[in-house]
């Protein structure tokens, strides 16, 4: 443990940060005891030996010294207002004897900075933060049930529409005030046309024979003992003079009829064909029509119905092509 | 600290934490977004700091951040001379003091800054800065010193 004069700076500032032990701590204060001198160019004493009062029994005799080493640091302490009642009596002497000294540390009174409250952070309001919202459980229960009711109107917009739509129906007399389509159409005598069902039975008989007709079980010869249709037949098949009725075309057609599983005749199957191919008529005359009226709504609801009512008369067709071998001639 | 807490540190401290940064950095842009990190970072950690200790919280990632951006910066040598243009004639006390302000080194600039801007005692400037009670007081000492000394020779030049 070797102190002296050279060192004891090095000692003070181990001192003042409480890094020496006790034993470390008598042999400086001994030192010092002996070599009051040296505390002159040493003013991190007067921090450490204040302190430590009880430890020191002569400190009394350097303690209240006040030199021109030191002043500098009793002078700032005491602007900060931190020199103890004893050595605030010794610095006022010592600038009482020293007015040079005490001039040059008046400076220390000015050396205190001062905020400047016109300085003022530009982005504060960046800085915010919002507080989370609390939402109530049930607040997210009805958007739940509003979410599920729009996904269930959602889907039951989505489903199929009815084949006659109320667009379609309003544009029924103008496609029923229209001549008729003429390739479709089948050009008959106006007797044949009133019984339409009796010379289709009649052609029937003479053109092929019953027994080519693989379908059909039993052969119906009089019109009187032919099945009940399924649906109405198409009132244009009864009556010559009124060729189309498209109300009676564009009517919904019941999908899944027990039609294959009936016991036809070729005759009915005939007559339905007719009703069919009328119906077809039907339907191209009623998109001709909307094509006329609405030309540029190719693509619009009303279109779109049409499409949609058309869409059962496409299928029945597509039925009766399969059940009926296109090359069959009855 | 709740998110009410947090804005109202932003009331209290925002202005005060610019303050302190801008003297340290003399750079504006590097201050706003020091203290925009300082407040970014209790913001990340607000659930685990108290509302009475923010405020030395942010004056201690604000010192850090200021050291690790002075770090990055070229050491400016500082002379006991005064540059050549430094002053004019029309400087009052506080121009002076701020311009003597930013020849001390970081550290002591810093400690002196918030010894005097924010009023700490020497026990919370050693927790904020991590130095040991000693170092503080010796830097305040020194730096004071040291603005006395540059600020007599200035009022000589001027």
């Amino acid at each position: 443990m070797n102190i002296n004069q050279q060192n004891l700076a090095a000692w003070l500032q181990r001192a003042c940060s409480k890094q020496l032990t006790a034993a470390e701590e008598q042999a400086l204060l001994n030192m010092l005891e002996q070599h009051p001198e040296w505390l002159d160019g040493n003013p991190e004493a007067l921090r450490w030996l204040p302190d430590e009062a009880d430890i020191l029994p002569n400190r009394e005799r350097f303690k209240a010294k006040v030199t021109e080493a030191n002043c500098d640091l009793c002078y700032q302490l005491a602007v900060e207002g931190r020199l103890k009642p004893d050595y605030r009596n010794h610095l006022e002497k010592f600038l009482e004897a020293h007015p040079a000294v005490h001039n040059r540390l008046k400076m220390y009174g000015q050396v205190v900075l001062h905020p400047d409250p016109a300085l003022r952070f530009p982005q504060r309001s960046r800085l915010y933060r919002r507080p989370k919202a609390v939402v109530p459980l049930w607040s997210r229960l009805a958007a739940a049930a509003a979410a599920a009711v729009l996904a269930l109107a959602w889907l039951l917009n989505d489903l199929p529409r009815q084949p006659v739509a109320p667009e379609v129906t309003e544009l029924l007399p103008v496609i029923s005030g229209l001549p008729p389509v003429p390739e479709v159409m089948p050009e008959e005598p106006a007797h044949e046309q009133r019984r339409p069902t009796a010379a289709i039975a009649q052609a029937s008989q003479t053109t092929e024979p019953a027994t080519e007709v693989q379908p059909v079980e039993t052969e119906i010869a009089d019109d009187s003992e032919l099945p009940p249709l399924p649906v109405p037949v198409p009132q244009i098949l009864r009556d010559g003079d009124a060729p189309l009725r498209p109300q009676v075309a564009l009517q919904p057609v019941p999908q899944q009829q027990p039609l294959l599983h009936a016991t036809i005749s070729a005759a009915w199957l005939r007559q339905a064909d007719a009703w069919l191919k009328s119906l077809q008529a039907s339907a191209a005359r009623a998109r001709q029509t909307a094509q006329r009226i609405i030309p540029n709504q190719a693509s619009g609801p009303n279109a779109v119905r049409l499409v949609m009512a058309i869409g059962p008369l496409e299928m029945d067709r597509t039925f009766f092509a399969r059940t009926i071998p296109a090359d069959h001639n009855y | 600290m709740t998110t009410e807490q947090y804005n109202e540190s932003v009331d209290l401290f925002a202005d005060r934490l610019y303050r302190f940064v801008i003297k340290s950095l003399n750079h504006a842009a590097d201050a706003e977004d020091v203290v925009q990190t300082c407040f970014e970072i209790l913001w990340r950690n607000h659930s685990r700091v108290a509302f009475e200790s923010c405020r030395s919280y942010l004056f201690t990632v604000a010192y850090h951040e200021i050291l690790r951006l002075l770090r990055r910066q070229p050491v400016e040598e500082l002379t006991d001379t005064l540059p050549v243009g430094y002053l004019d004639d029309n400087l009052s006390l506080r121009e002076l003091l701020e311009r003597c302000l930013q020849r001390l080194p970081p550290q002591q600039k810093a400690v002196v800054l918030l010894r005097d801007y924010e009023g700490y005692r020497y026990e919370e400037i050693a927790e904020i800065t991590g130095l040991s009670l000693a170092q503080v007081k010796v830097y305040i000492f020194r730096a004071r010193r040291k603005l006395r000394d540059d600020l007599l020779s200035l009022r000589h030049v001027v």
